[in-house]
Formats: C-alpha cells, structure tokens, sequence
C-alpha cells in the first residue's frame, strides 16, 4: 500500500523523519507528489542477521530467511541461525524435547505480547517441554543473547529455563514462566527462569519486567566473575510458599543493581545475596518495591559480605524483618523502622 | 521491544486512518481498517492491533469486554508526537468523550493482559474528570511510550490512565501493572482505583509530568488511594504543580494493613505552595531523592499513620513523620 500526498511548498523544507515516511523535499515553492511506501511498520532490526520461526506454518526444510521461508523447530534455528541472530518468533507452542545447547549470540524475540500476556498463551511464543529435558536452552561462552517477549513452562524441565555459562550482555526483557498454560494450579515447580553458571566472565546481565510465577526468578551461583548486573521490575509470585529464593546469587558480583522488584510468599530470603567467599567486598544497590507474605525465618533481603546500599519500603507477613546482613557487610540500609534483623546495619533505622 | 516483522495472525489487525476502510479486512496493510473501534469490535479475545501513523478520530468511547487487545503505535521519537507526524495520535471531538478505550472483564474476574504502545492521546476530546484509558479489575497491563496531551495554557482534570474496578465483582485486581515511558502534559498520569479491592506488584518506570498553566496542574500526576502490596516508581519528573495538589499522591487512610510504597529517582521543580511533592497517607513508604525547587513547604508530607524512610536534602521535609535522616 503506498501513499501519495501532495504537497506544496513555500520555503523551508520537510522532512518526514522515522521509520514509516522517509522524504526530504529541497527548498523553494514547488508542487510535488510524494510517494512513500507502505507503513511497513514491520521493521526488521538492523546490525544483526535476522532469521524467522513459525511453530505453525514453518518447516525445518526452509532456509529461515524470511517468514515464508521460516524454521519450525527451535533446535534448528539454534543450529542453523550464524552467530549474532535474532531469532523472530512467530506465536505458536514449541515443543522441546531435549535441551537446546549453543554457543552463539542469539535473540528470541517473540511477538509484542507482552510476556506476562502468556498466561494464556495464545497468540504468545510459548516453550513447552516434551519428556524432562534439564534446561530448553543451554547457552555458553557468548558475548550477547537473549530473550524478549516469549514465556515458558517451568513444570516438565528438570532443572530450569535457560542456563548460562560465561555468557556477557544477556538480556531478558518481558518474560515470563508458569507451571501451566493456562494458568489452573497452586503448586510450586521450583524451576529458576534464568540459571548462570561457571568459571567465566557472566557480565553485563540486563534481566527487566520478568515474572514468574511459582517459580524462581535467578539462581546464580559463581565460580567467576558477574559485572554489572541489571535487574529491574522482577517479580514473582506464588499460589503456594515457595521455599526457593526468588532471586539467589552467591560468588563474585561486582555491581549489583535491583530495582522495583515485587516478590512474595518465600520460606527463604527472596533475595539472596552472598559474597562471604569474595576477597573484596562488591558493591551492591537495590531499590526494591516491596515484599509481601514472607514467612518462616525469612526475610525479603539476605546480604553476605557486601558493600551495600540498601533501601526499600518493607512489607508485611515476615517473621524475623526484612533485612538481614551478615557481620562482614558494610554499608547503609534504609528501611522501615523495627523490621531490621541480623548483625550488622551501618544504617539508620 | 521494538517494532518486529511478524507474519499476519489471526490475532493481528491493521488500522490505517488514511487509506484503510471499515469495508477491508482488517487483516493486512492493504486491507487495513479506518476505525479503531472497527478493530476493537472485531478483535477475538486476543489480538494486535497496529496503528499506521495519522490522527485515530474517535467518535465514540471504545469499550470491549473480556478482550487481551495490545494498541501499537509506530516507534517515533516523542518530540514527534505533539504534531502527530509519524505518530498515531488517538483523538476525538473536544470533550465529547469519557473515555478513547475502556477494557473490562465479565463481572467477578479479571483480564489479563493487554497494552497501549508508542500512543499519543489528545485529551482535548476527553470531559473533565475522566481518562484516556480506563482499564477495569485488568491484571498485567502494560502501558509504555504514550502521552497524553491536553490543550496547552490550562490544565486538564484528566487522566492517561485509570486503574479502576467493578466494586461489586467477586475478585477485583488490578496487579502487576507496568508503565514506561509516559508523559503527561497538562493533564494527569495515572490514577489508582478509590474503591475497594487491591493491587500488587506496580512498576511505574519513567513518568514526566509537566503543565504550562497558570496556577500549575490542579491533579496530581500519580494518584491512588486503595490498598497497595509493592509499589515501586523510579525515575521521574514532575513540574508545575497547583496550589495543594501533590505531584505523587498515594493515600491509604482506612486501609487495615498499610501496603508498602518505594519511589526513588524522581525529581520535582516548580511546585505550587503550599504543597509536596510527594503526599503520603497510612503508607509504609521507601522515598528517596535528590530534592526539587520552588516548594515552601518541603517536598514530603507524611501523615502521622505513614511509617518508613525518607530521604530529601536537608530542609525539604514537611509534615507530622518522618524517621528518616536529612
């Protein structure tokens, strides 16, 4: 479909700036007839190869280069797809029986139904497992990746969503996990959305407006390095108390930063942080939103040997306080009065 | 999340204000709709709903019920918006309407799901004390890089956003609301539900507020006065302000276990006196940050059931708390 106007000038010049309309028309009075092309709204990101993926209508016969040349499966698009893809993912269920592994800069970007929209999972891009594979995806050595707008179910995998070993500048925005689709049950899977691991360099996380629910969020626990971690607007929920923590990293972060987060209904911290083993204390930063309905002996923050800066609002329903940190913290937390517990606290409260 | 190129679903409509037709389709470019209340009626429970650039002329209130309808507009820069060139701009006769979209679930549930996307609103068309957008008992909303503009030189009783319910409905909710990117001008941002029921889990990232009225705006930019389980807003700017009106104003009198309340990153500038920016009520409250100008009276009032921590520049505080450090 493409548009004519006509247009007519005194001086100046228009331009007609984005993606959608591109003219610029050279000064002086003029009469001209602009044809633009159709709003082609439907713009293929530049700087990376983009490649495509139909559950429905694909087949792994294609070369995936256009959607009506698209993958069927995710196991051959991960294959197939060169290095530093992104991977368009049409809605439909996918189906994984084994785990997916590579080692390669892959984006799944999935339709703009926002994650959590996958509740019901029509018309989203939504993983299923067949058998018990450990993880869908099992990513390594990478510097880029990741995963936007697409939901999973935690329930069939033995051990989470997606692991990362060594992996830099992943990135998930608009995720989403539940045990099942559409959403029926009150049970906790305890399948972590995103699992980072190894000796290598984790750097660079960028994990924003995910949630699951049941589930945990982010289990880290590092024999290397993670630099400049971003997590903004996790939340998880849960019919039932999880006794996982929603988000449980211990080893070498150095530059950790939370904000607006929302968890609840956890035995354990929802969040966990652990440090104890690093030599030099890292720094940390959180601004959380709140928690609610911890319970037990938990608490919505646990920090081990960290350089912090803590401040959130409290919440309710939780035992011992909502902050504990251990006697090799320092730092300052600001929090509610009376919710505090542990040994330390250079705050004021 | 950027503009993609999918393939045409059965979830995925097209309006063209310019060359589409209520006679098309609706499911491609070429056979693009003209109306968005066309899409509206026609969309199943699910759908997509891509905007072409140009003025949307609403005639009257779309209202669909039980629908999980994602509004897209193109990706421009929002300095584009005001003139509406390369934007969808969603508009209407001046004053005529309640509302442009109201989304609303069988009685006793919710919905889940839906978004506004890359929208422009013209809140000329909207009547004093109303919205653009008036989303009832909807869980998982997500609203980013809209506007809403009223007429310059007056401020607007009205609203980008109401968080709103059915007061009768069995389970209402409102939870896991996410916001980035949106900006109010001469008008209010969101406002939170005022009846009973609750929300949990908001995540308001990115707010600007501003008025060029005399006298400042005569609403706060965030309003909410129910119960509130996690809150949390984070990087924005609020100006111009009226006399008595709080940029930010959460109000939890009358609710039995306070929820808790977290905004940081904000700043304030030209606020009216007397008034905050930032008016607390019965809150547990996180609120953190660099300060403002232009207030007499400081820029957090805290009522004497609001505990928590506040922190602002020395000499800003105001109001009968605040155990924080200044």
């Amino acid at each position: 479909m493409a548009r004519s106007t006509t247009l007519v000038f005194g001086a100046g010049a228009l331009v007609t700036g984005g993606d959608l309309f591109n003219a610029t028309v050279p000064l002086g009075t003029i009469a001209a007839t602009v044809t633009t092309p159709a709003p082609s709204i439907f713009v293929a990101t530049s700087g990376v190869n983009s490649r495509f993926l139909d559950g429905v209508s694909g087949s792994d016969s294609n070369d995936g280069t256009t959607w009506g040349q698209a993958w069927l499966t995710p196991a051959y698009a991960a294959a197939q797809a060169p290095d530093s893809t992104r991977i368009w993912v049409a809605p439909a269920t996918y189906t994984i029986s084994s785990m997916i592994s590579y080692s390669k800069r892959l984006w799944w970007e999935g339709p703009k139904m926002p994650a959590n929209q996958i509740q019901a999972q029509v018309g989203s891009a939504w993983f299923e497992a067949s058998g018990s594979p450990a993880y869908y995806f099992d990513i390594s050595s990478a510097a880029g990746g990741g995963f936007i707008e697409v939901g999973f179910s935690n329930r069939p995998v033995t051990s989470g969503i997606v692991r990362s070993t060594s992996v830099t500048d992943l990135k998930f925005d608009n995720v989403y996990t539940h045990p099942t689709n559409p959403v029926s049950n009150s049970q906790d899977y305890h399948k972590p959305l995103l699992t980072v691991e190894g000796s290598g360099d984790n750097s660079r996380l960028e994990f924003v407006d995910c949630d699951a629910h049941s589930s945990p969020l982010i289990y880290a626990h590092l024999i290397g390095v993670a630099r400049d971690w971003r997590i903004v607007s996790p939340r998880c929920q849960s019919d039932v108390s999880t006794t996982t923590s929603h988000i449980d990293l211990a080893g070498d972060f150095d530059g950790l930063y939370l904000e607006a987060c929302y968890l609840e209904k956890t035995t354990l911290p929802a969040i966990i942080v652990d440090m104890s083993s690093v030599p030099t204390a890292r720094r940390v930063t959180m601004v959380p939103g709140g928690f609610e309905r911890l319970s037990g002996n938990s608490y919505g923050i646990a920090l081990y040997g960290c350089q912090l800066d803590v401040g959130f609002a409290g919440g309710q329903w939780s035992a011992n306080g909502l902050f504990y940190g251990s006697t090799d913290c320092t730092g300052y937390v600001m929090s509610p009065t009376s919710i505090l517990k542990g040994a330390l606290v250079a705050g004021v409260n | 999340m950027g503009w993609m190129s999918l393939p045409s679903t059965n979830y995925d409509y097209y309006v063209d204000p310019v060359s589409g037709s209520d006679s098309n389709t609706g499911r491609t470019w070429t056979q693009a709709y003209a109306t968005l209340s066309k899409a509206a009626s026609n969309t199943g429970t699910y759908g997509r709903v891509w905007l072409a650039p140009g003025d949307h002329t609403v005639a009257s209130e779309i209202a669909y019920q039980n629908k999980r309808i994602q509004w897209i507009g193109p990706p421009v820069p929002a300095s584009q918006f005001e003139s509406s060139t390369g934007g969808a701009r969603v508009t209407g006769t001046a004053n005529s309407l309640s509302y442009f979209f109201s989304g609303q679930p069988p009685s006793g549930s919710n919905i889940f799901g839906g978004g506004f996307h890359n929208l422009v609103f013209d809140m000329n068309a909207i009547t004093t004390g109303n919205q653009a957008l008036w989303m009832r008992q909807t869980n998982y909303l997500r609203v980013e890089g809209c506007k809403a503009i009223a007429p310059t030189g007056t401020h607007k009783n009205v609203y980008l956003l109401t968080m709103d319910e059915v007061p009768t409905a069995n389970s209402p909710d409102k939870s896991w609301l996410t916001c980035v990117d949106i900006e109010a001008y001469n008008c209010g941002l969101i406002e939170g539900p005022s009846a009973a029921g609750g929300f949990n889990g908001w995540s308001l990232r990115g707010l600007r507020g501003d008025s060029d009225a005399t006298g400042g705006a005569t609403m706060p930019y965030v309003k909410t006065n129910d119960k509130l389980q996690g809150c949390a807003i984070s990087g924005g700017f609020f100006a111009h302000t009226g006399s008595s009106v709080a940029a930010i104003d959460i109000d939890e009198t009358g609710v039995t276990n306070s929820r808790t309340v977290s905004i940081v990153g904000v700043a304030f500038e030209n606020l009216a006196s007397p008034y905050y920016g930032v008016s607390l009520k019965n809150c547990i409250a996180f609120v953190a940050f660099p300060g403002g100008a232009s207030d007499s009276d400081g820029l957090i009032y805290g009522d004497s059931s609001t505990t928590g921590y506040m922190a602002v520049p020395s000499t800003a505080l105001a109001g009968s708390l605040v155990p924080g450090v200044n």
